[in-house]
């Protein structure tokens, strides 16, 4: 009967052994991923900075300008194009509208380019 | 062990001639046999031993190459007020030799400068003879010429890799950011200041990638404007150089810094040539007319005058050797609004004298005039005032001349004449109203600066500023156009303009100070060489396109007012 106890005891013992033995090599195994993982992660920040100093590389505002100047048929805002609800006077909308704008057609809003709230 | 046991007996039946010789035989081997058995079980637990211990043994740390970063730091990331990049770190590969490790000596630095054609071999070949562990080939590769040199494989050649300052915006924002060393230590701007005081980058971790960062109250479209009128009229005006700063009235942040010739950051060089320096901070000028607005605004103050006081202007003052005459004589009696707009120097000078010398000086103590500016920007010059402080010097301080100071510090002095009395330092990190009040100190009353403005406006709208008139943005400022020395004397063909403007006159945002530095007769400013031709125009530019970015929305008179049929047509 003891005898049996103490296999049983010493089989017990190894197999615990060896699952003690699987797990720590899994971790460790989990240990080398995070290690690359970390180092992966590294590689792809730098590729970040890198990107982010391109990108604002590209948007210098002379680079924009000049695009801008060449692609685009626009012009900047002149002062008289802004104007602000609150200052919008009654006469402003009292103006004879075009011909065109008769029959089906709701009457249009009045040319406003409302400028947006200052910072 | 039962084996051993059923062993002997086969033996016994063999050999029973002499029992008593087998059995010892027997009981000797017995023993040998169990050694036997002993050593191996020994060796075999040993081996399993050693195997166990090689399982559990932590990971070798880190990887086959040791990544050393140590020699240069990471910095933050400097951003304009906007979030946009000013400076940033990016790795960069630094090539190194092991000497220990090189084979051939000759034909190493001979690959290596195949792909690097400006490595002095002869010198290589010198260091790696001298037998140090370390020698450092080239710093900053790109990433093409380290696959190159991978490529070649040869050995006891390796990488370091180590950040690299970058300046995406080049020389746009170049005084205000400054530059730094080829060990990424700070040297000069922003980037000294942010070595200085570590804790700046600490204290605000929350930008979207988690890394440090430092923002600046600059707005980098604002800075683009400014950099490029300026440039435009260094060139229109052939003038020797050009600066710009922009300042909001209220919270006192920088928001635009420029001073022409400038240089490229990521070239940093170019920083070392002479007439680079920020001239905003680092130079000290006499600023001529501009200084008026001081004499008149402390005059107001004191209650020594008023809008509708007169002062005589028909003729010069001599003072001694010294004669003050205006340059845009009217020889008549002058109001305080009319010594302003025509500018008199003579109304200038004797209104300062009303004021009297020491209350003259007070004044300009109070505003921070006399004494040395300290801004994040470490590399700022001290004023130069006279050390005899006698009734001539306070008559030529009244227009300008006989004290010189950094345009910064002028701008940061006609803060309260704009704003409403508070004397605001101007500041580079971003900083609210209420942050800024809280610290300002009343320097003159409410009612003075409100006659400032209304000056300040009448001088754009009738005065010498006309050419600064940005329509719709009521715009008021002062011209100043200053004379030189050459030599012992007052040269009056160098000059040194400049213009002082705020906007909008009717609740100022902004101040804007432009300076150009011996600017010529052109055609494009009628001949002319003064402020009224060449800084007030360029400030007029500038405001018409920050003012949009800024937030400040233009406001014109009523009867300007209407709309474009083209434009009521496409609605």
């Amino acid at each position: 009967m003891l005898r049996f106890v103490n296999i049983c005891l010493v089989l017990g013992l190894a197999a615990l052994a060896y699952v003690i033995y699987q797990v720590k090599y899994e971790a460790r195994a989990l240990d080398e991923q995070i290690v690359d993982l970390n180092k992966k992660i590294e590689g792809e920040r730098d590729g970040i900075a890198v990107l982010r100093a391109e990108w604002s590389l590209l948007n210098r505002p002379e680079r924009i300008e000049r695009l801008a100047a060449k692609y685009l048929k626009l012009a900047p805002a002149q002062p008289r194009q802004l104007i602000t609800l609150d200052r919008l006077a009654d006469r402003d909308f009292e103006r004879p509208r075009p011909e065109t704008a008769g029959a089906g057609t709701k009457p249009s809003t009045v040319p406003v380019a409302v400028q947006a709230p200052a910072e | 062990m039962k084996a051993l046991k059923a062993n002997p007996v086969a033996e016994t039946a063999k050999a029973n001639a002499d029992p008593r010789a087998e059995r010892v035989h027997l009981a000797r081997s017995r023993h040998r046999y169990r050694l036997a058995c002993l050593v191996f079980a020994a060796s075999f637990l040993l081996i399993a031993f050693r195997l166990v211990s090689f399982g559990f043994a932590a990971p070798e740390p880190g990887s086959a190459i040791p990544h050393d970063i140590s020699a240069t730091v990471h910095r933050p990331d400097i951003l304009d007020r906007h979030g946009r990049l000013l400076a940033t770190d990016i790795k960069g590969a630094t090539l190194y030799a092991d000497p220990a490790r090189v084979i051939d000596r000759d034909e190493l630095s001979e690959q290596v400068a195949s792909v690097l054609p400006d490595i002095n071999t002869a010198e290589l070949r010198e260091k790696l003879q001298q037998g140090r562990r370390f020698v450092s080939i080239k710093r900053e590769l790109t990433p093409t010429q380290q696959a190159e040199i991978h490529e070649l494989g040869v050995p006891g050649l390796g990488f370091i890799e180590e950040y690299r300052r970058v300046y995406p915006v080049g020389a746009t924002a170049c005084h205000v950011v400054g530059h730094v060393d080829v060990d990424n230590k700070g040297l000069a701007g922003i980037e000294k200041f942010i070595d200085d005081n570590p804790q700046l980058a600490m204290s605000r971790p929350e930008n979207p990638e988690g890394g440090e960062s430092v923002t600046l109250s600059l707005d980098l479209g604002v800075q683009h404007v400014l950099r490029e009128e300026l440039s435009r009229a260094l060139v229109s005006y052939r003038a020797k150089a050009a600066a710009g700063v922009i300042i909001n009235v209220h919270s006192g942040e920088v928001v635009g810094l420029a001073s022409l010739p400038d240089y490229d950051p990521n070239h940093r060089e170019q920083a070392l040539a002479k007439d680079r320096l920020n001239r905003i901070s680092s130079g000290t000028y006499e600023m001529g007319s501009v200084f008026k607005v001081f004499t008149v605004a402390s005059v107001l103050d004191a209650g020594i005058a008023t809008m509708r006081s007169t002062y005589d202007a028909t003729s010069a003052i001599h003072v001694g050797s010294f004669t003050i005459d205006d340059f845009h004589a009217k020889h008549q009696r002058l109001t305080v609004p009319e010594v302003f707009i025509y500018s008199s120097n003579i109304g200038a000078a004797k209104m300062a004298l009303d004021l009297g010398v020491e209350r003259h000086r007070a004044a300009l103590e109070k505003l921070g005039l006399l004494t040395r500016l300290t801004t994040e920007l470490g590399e700022s010059a001290a004023p130069i005032v006279p050390a005899h402080w006698e009734r001539i010097n306070t008559m030529t301080i009244a227009f300008g001349h006989g004290l010189s100071v950094t345009p910064l510090q002028l701008a940061a002095a006609a803060l309260p004449l704009v704003n409403g009395g508070l004397a605001v330092t101007p500041t580079f990190l971003p900083r609210s109203r209420a942050e800024a009040e809280a610290q300002a100190r009343q320097v003159l009353k409410p009612a003075t600066s409100k006659a400032m403005l209304q000056l300040m406006r009448l001088n754009v709208l009738k005065g010498t500023g006309k050419r600064a008139n940005a329509e719709g943005y009521r715009v008021g400022g002062k011209t100043g156009t200053a004379e030189k020395v050459i030599g012992r004397h007052y040269s009056s063909s160098t000059l040194l303009t400049s213009f002082l403007a705020t906007f909008p006159t009717d609740a100022p945002e902004y101040l804007v100070l432009v300076m150009l530095d011996e600017p010529q007769r052109v055609a494009a400013s009628d001949n002319q060489a003064t402020a009224g031709v060449n800084a007030a125009p360029t400030v007029g530019k500038i405001v018409e396109r920050i003012a949009p970015i800024l937030g400040v929305p233009p406001r014109l008179p009523e009867d300007q007012r209407k709309f474009d049929e083209k434009v009521l047509a496409s609605y």
